[in-house]
């Protein structure tokens, strides 16, 4: 399978706006949050405009809800659908997860049970997202606390399952990999090693909150040094993926979050793979 | 099955005890199940706290941090969030404080809410492209009877019946970090208030005398330039009206608030 490399990327965050547009930054792509961009004008729109002239972009949403057994919203998918049209992103991406159950939406990422009900139901629904926006989608895994008694196998066999069934891809999240390893005590490595390296299509980075007996995905702090030898890895296993820092609150000086970017960059250097911004060539060895 | 699991996680969430959600987890670690359930119920509220918090920071310096928490508790408990986003989730918060005490024995908090919401609203309105007096120049004259004149979607009304605004304004100077008296809270004459998002996108408010008041309720309500002239010489002589009522739309129209219909 042949996948776009975009390069090394960042979160869009509304803080950043007037720098990004001031200084035009050296970052290959940006990701927006879509539901920041559901509204009907203003700010959020006008920043949204001048970033789809300057940067590729990709759209990251949470509120698909796709593991949930209400109906699938279709209100927000048409939003998206519009969304998609003035962003023309280069993809877009949810969460493996369910968000609302009963109409009443959590706001938060709740992880699935991992058996043959939720993957018959995950397949379906995903078909019917991918059939209405007319195009394959991205599903992140998310970061979880528990471990349901209804789970019958391991995450990545899950998410293998399901990319496999559905087509769509994934987007792997490097930190939350290793915040749910340390809260399920099974090995982080194991994880990426099991993943079909035909699957992915980006990858996310970011800091957490370290509380010894438990990890919490805070989104609040820099990567830190467990996360950067988990992406390393990565990269061995999956070579050339689009990356990109995620960060959410405590949110740093534009800098600062580029200087992390090019740590990434540096790590995949080192694993010769590069990105060609001028030519929009890719080299990886994988 | 999953929709079983999904209803009860969901309510554990909320804060109902009696789902016994513990029993579905697997026991790992050095932590409890409860303590596993707990970080998702924490970061629901702290989500939702967080929220609003940022909505409404005028009013949750205002309020303090014990009516604050209180409020926030209440809120959540009644209004479980059913928007994908969360830009929506405390748009019943005014209504709340309104008819939930102790806040309703303070109608100042609501209006202030209510204002708070209202410049919310008006800062990511629908976007539109301005007319200026130029236009409204190169109408032919028998065009004007019948023109409608649309305010700019970001445009909207608000009443005071308190001092809320001069208490909104100190408090953001407060909150900017500089040295001022937060007045108390006093009834006043009621007065009208148009709240809008400016050329630069920021939103903006002044207070509108009667005259104005009208013109603009008529103009929201898209009636024709006709109407608009008539309900204005029920304010102004009629040897004033004509100059009158072009000072307010070119006020308007220089404010670029106003849409050819
Ligand atoms: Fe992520």
């Amino acid at each position: 399978m042949k996948r776009k490399f975009l390069g090394f990327g960042l979160g869009l965050r509304t803080q950043h706006y007037e720098y990004i547009l001031n200084h035009n930054p050296e970052v290959d792509w940006f990701e927006i949050l879509s539901e920041n961009y559901m509204v009907a004008g203003g700010k959020p729109m006008y920043y949204l405009d001048a970033m789809i002239e300057r940067y590729p972009l990709v759209m990251h949403g949470v509120s698909m809800s796709i593991g949930s057994t209400d109906k699938l919203n279709m209100d927000y998918l048409k939003q998206l659908k519009k969304l998609m049209k003035r962003v023309k992103p280069q993809w877009i991406s949810d969460h493996m997860c369910w968000t609302s159950a009963k109409q009443v939406n959590s706001h938060d990422l709740l992880p699935l049970p991992y058996n043959d009900e939720t993957i018959t139901h995950l397949v379906s629904r995903i078909k019917q997202v991918q059939n209405y926006l007319e195009q394959t989608i991205l599903l992140e895994n998310v970061s979880s606390y528990l471990t349901y008694k209804d789970s019958e196998m391991t995450e990545w066999e899950f998410l293998n399952e399901i990319t496999r069934e559905s087509g769509c891809s994934l987007l792997l999240d490097i930190n939350n990999i290793y915040v749910s390893s340390r809260n399920h005590g099974f090995n982080a490595k194991s994880f990426i090693d099991g993943i079909d390296p035909n699957s992915v299509q980006q990858f996310h980075l970011a800091g957490h909150s370290d509380f010894g007996t438990h990890v919490i995905d805070t989104h609040d702090h820099d990567v830190c040094s467990d996360v950067w030898e988990l992406y390393a890895h990565a990269l061995d296993r999956f070579g050339a993926i689009s990356t990109m820092i995620e960060r959410d609150d405590n949110i740093p000086e534009f800098p600062e979050l580029l200087a992390e970017m090019n740590q990434a960059k540096a790590i995949a250097t080192k694993k010769g793979i590069s990105f060609d911004n001028n030519t929009q060539s890719q080299h990886g060895h994988a | 099955m999953l929709k079983d699991l999904q209803h009860r996680f969901l309510a554990q969430i909320l804060g109902d005890k009696e789902q016994n959600f513990q029993q579905k987890i697997v026991k790992q670690g050095e932590i409890s199940n409860d303590f596993r359930l707990q970080i998702y119920s924490n970061a629901y509220h702290s989500r939702l706290r967080e929220c609003i918090e940022t909505d409404h920071e005028v009013l949750g310096i205002y309020l303090g941090d014990d009516w604050f928490e209180q409020m926030v508790r209440g809120y959540i408990q009644k209004n479980p969030s059913n928007y994908t986003s969360l830009r929506h989730f405390a748009d019943k918060l005014p209504e709340y404080l309104r008819l939930n005490e102790p806040f309703s024995d303070h109608p100042l908090i609501h209006e202030l809410a209510l204002f708070e919401r209202t410049l919310l609203a008006a800062f990511d309105a629908k976007d539109t492209t301005a007319a200026n007096r130029e236009d409204l120049i190169a109408l032919p004259p028998d065009r004007w009877p019948g023109l409608i004149m649309k305010l700019h979607p970001s445009a909207r009304i608000m009443t005071t019946r308190y001092n809320t605004i001069e208490i909104w304004q100190a408090l953001k100077m407060h909150i900017a970090g500089q040295d001022v008296d937060i007045p108390h809270a006093i009834e006043t004459v009621e007065t009208d208030w148009l709240i809008w998002r400016n050329q630069d996108r920021l939103t903006e408010f002044k207070s509108l005398n009667q005259a104005e008041h009208s013109l603009v309720s008529t103009l929201l309500a898209e009636q024709p330039f006709a109407e608009v002239c008539q309900l204005m010489a029920t304010y102004y002589p009629p040897a004033d009206l004509e100059v009158q009522i072009l000072d307010h739309i070119y006020d308007l129209l220089d404010k670029q608030l106003i849409e050819f219909g």
